[in-house]
């Protein structure tokens, strides 16, 4: 009996682990063939199109140029919103948020936001960004349906909403993890309370932060739900540029109060309306592509700086 | 509050004397430019959240209101019959929600159980088995699995796997439940691998080394010490895959043939909630009952997803402070 039942240990252990063994490799292969299955269609599709010069003209004929551009130009106004205000907030949580009940509440709220889904969020995009600040806005400036629109514009600020607690998290937890001792020798110098945050903690912490601003660039460019009903189009016949003028001279800039083409809603039409369903198939394999190519290079620089963070952590300990 | 005396660090750490430092705002005026920029930045960032609460609130309720509660279950048909439908633009408007409910969970469910198999294996792996070379390899490529973007795997199931498994089980409907489960177990095992292997890391060593000192194996210590010191984390684990798994649109949308069946089975095709705001919302003209059903159909997405992540947050916040006291 006792025999056996070392034997059945024996036999579970190994079981167990070739378990969670077989699981990785399950996970990396699936991983693998995922990726290689759009590399490979993708590449194949995108020579082909640049042989026959149709990968910058825009329109059906699967120019991705416009789109690119749409999506570039989102991510640069999200970005714009995100930052200051995520690592600003993250700032205050960290080091001067008094130690209470409010703040408390604060980071619960923080931290669930981040698990809204991101349609929720579409639908607070258009019901309170469009028609409640749009319309405001443009009842307060006398104009007509300028602002109360959906446009890049208030895509960029859903964005930065939707990603807002991913900012804020990783630049909270990389200014949380400098040790006490690292503020109370800036102080002992006679630092103030500033002078203690601009030239200790946020050189040290900044590898942190900007890991959490690229993770939320990634996903910037590759959310496609909540844009669905904020100005997100497949096709237009030409990027709507303005002028704005900086006193001496006028600066090109993609008008953000008009609609936009964005990468994840080309793949998404093309994929589920394409017209001539033969022909259609491979053309999608290039906008997913171009864009996991982008969302991964976002991500693996932002395990880099993860890693420099971390080692720069680590010498302080 | 600090008038005139010079705030100490440690009182400054403490957070004293925020904004309210007379002697400071004279003399270091950027410094104060910079604390009335947090804090405008705090009420801006506070009040907005507060606004999608107010926001989802009131037009929940507008639903509610505008169709009556029953509505939202149960439905007379054409026929007189009482039925369960979604319906919301033909003559005689239906807004059952039960259809869209079985649909999300149809599809949720057997993703988190597949994401939670392969998931909680990969995480013990990652904690407990993979040496540190392997783990600084194996780690970050399962975080890749994050950075895919949803509609990529959504048209990747849609171009190869929907033919793949057409040939195998011969579904009732091409596009089905089970086909959105798959994507969607892509996207939720990333969470249930990194938090699994968070809270098995949490677990002291002390423990382990106990274990190994009264004769046990390796699995036996993984099984029988590691992992229900660490259930709760799991759990939590589970929990925040499954809310991943209900809050995504995109897979769904393209991938479930979004017909709105009350079915139970994973062969037919489904219609979910996030599905159905998105393919309805664009289109729907405002202030009409249907308009204010998908915001209350947003609400109820809503709170089933801030009670999942708000017990799996219960769940890490236990975990962490037994490390703490540990």
């Amino acid at each position: 009996m006792k025999m056996l039942s070392r034997f059945s240990g024996l036999f579970a252990g190994r079981w167990g682990q070739a378990y969670a063994g077989f699981s990785v490799f399950i996970l990396i292969a699936v991983l693998a063939v995922l990726l290689f299955n759009v590399v490979y269609n993708g590449t194949q599709v995108i020579s082909g199109s640049f042989s026959k010069g149709e990968f910058f003209t825009a329109g059906d004929k699967a120019g991705m140029l416009y789109a690119i551009i749409g999506t570039l130009a989102l991510t640069l106004f999200t970005v714009v919103l995100m930052v200051p205000s995520g690592v600003l907030f993250a700032v205050y949580l960290a080091e001067y948020a008094p130690d209470n009940y409010f703040t408390a509440f604060l980071k619960l709220l923080i931290a669930n936001l981040a698990g809204v889904p991101s349609i929720v969020l579409g639908m607070f995009g258009l019901g309170f960004f469009v028609f409640f600040l749009g319309d405001f806005t443009d009842n307060l400036l006398g104009l007509k349906n300028v602002f109360g629109k959906p446009s890049i514009l208030w895509a960029a600020v859903t964005l930065a909403f939707l990603n807002l607690p991913t900012v804020i998290l990783t630049s909270y937890e990389s200014l949380k993890n400098i040790p006490e001792s690292v503020r109370l020798s800036a102080y002992s110098l006679g630092a103030t309370r500033e002078q203690m945050f601009f030239r200790t903690l946020l050189p040290q912490a900044r590898p942190g932060i900007i890991t959490g601003i690229i993770l939320a660039v990634a996903r910037t460019m590759g959310e496609t739900a909540p844009i669905l009903f904020l100005g997100v189009v497949f096709f237009m016949p030409e990027i709507p540029v303005t002028e704005i003028s900086f006193g001496l001279f006028p600066v090109p800039l993609i008008n953000p109060l008009e609609q936009f083409m964005a990468l994840p809603y080309t793949i998404f039409i093309l994929a589920t309306q394409s017209t001539v369903p033969g022909e259609n198939v491979n053309i999608e394999y290039m906008p997913t592509l171009i864009l996991l190519l982008l969302t991964i290079a976002a991500n693996l620089l932002a395990i880099k700086f993860r890693y420099r963070y971390e080692k720069a952590i680590g010498k302080l300990r | 509050m600090s008038g005139k005396k010079e705030i100490s660090g440690s009182e400054a750490i403490s957070g004293k004397g925020f904004l309210s430092q007379g002697k400071n705002r004279r003399r270091d005026l950027p410094a104060f430019l910079f604390r009335l920029v947090l804090r405008i930045n705090l009420y801006v960032v506070t009040g907005t959240i507060a606004a999608l609460f107010i926001f989802l609130l009131i037009y929940g309720f507008n639903a509610v209101s505008g169709a009556g509660t029953e509505s939202f279950l149960f439905n007379r048909g054409a026929d007189g019959k009482i039925n369960a439908e979604w319906y919301p633009t033909s003559s005689n408007p239906r807004f059952s929600i039960l259809p869209l409910l079985t649909g999300t969970f149809m599809t949720a469910l057997p993703a988190v159980i597949i994401a939670s198999f392969f998931g909680i294996g990969a995480g013990i792996y990652l904690s407990e088995i993979a040496g540190n070379k392997t783990r600084k390899i194996i780690k970050p490529v399962i975080e890749i699995y994050a950075a895919i973007p949803t509609v990529a795997i959504g048209f990747i199931i849609l171009a190869v796997a929907a033919s793949f498994f057409d040939g195998i089980f011969n579904p009732a409907n091409r596009l089905n439940a089970f086909l959105s489960s798959l994507g969607l177990a892509i996207i939720s095992v990333p969470v249930i691998t990194s938090i699994t292997d968070d809270s098995l890391r949490a677990v002291p060593d002390e423990l382990r080394i106990a274990g190994y000192s009264l004769g046990a194996g390796k699995w036996q210590v993984i099984s029988k010490i590691v992992i229900p010191a660490a259930l709760r984390g799991i759990s939590a684990a589970v929990l925040l895959g499954f809310s991943r798994a209900i809050g995504e649109t995109m897979i769904v949308l393209m991938t479930s043939g979004n017909a709105a069946n009350l079915t139970f089975n994973p062969f037919m095709s489904v219609r979910t909630i996030t599905a159905t705001i998105a393919a309805e919302l664009g289109e729907v003209s405002s202030g009409t009952i249907h308009f204010y059903s998908l915001f209350f159909l947003g609400l109820v997405l809503f709170v089933m997803t801030f009670i999942l992540n708000l017990t799996a947050r219960y769940f890490i916040l236990k975990y962490t402070r037994k490390e703490g006291s540990g």
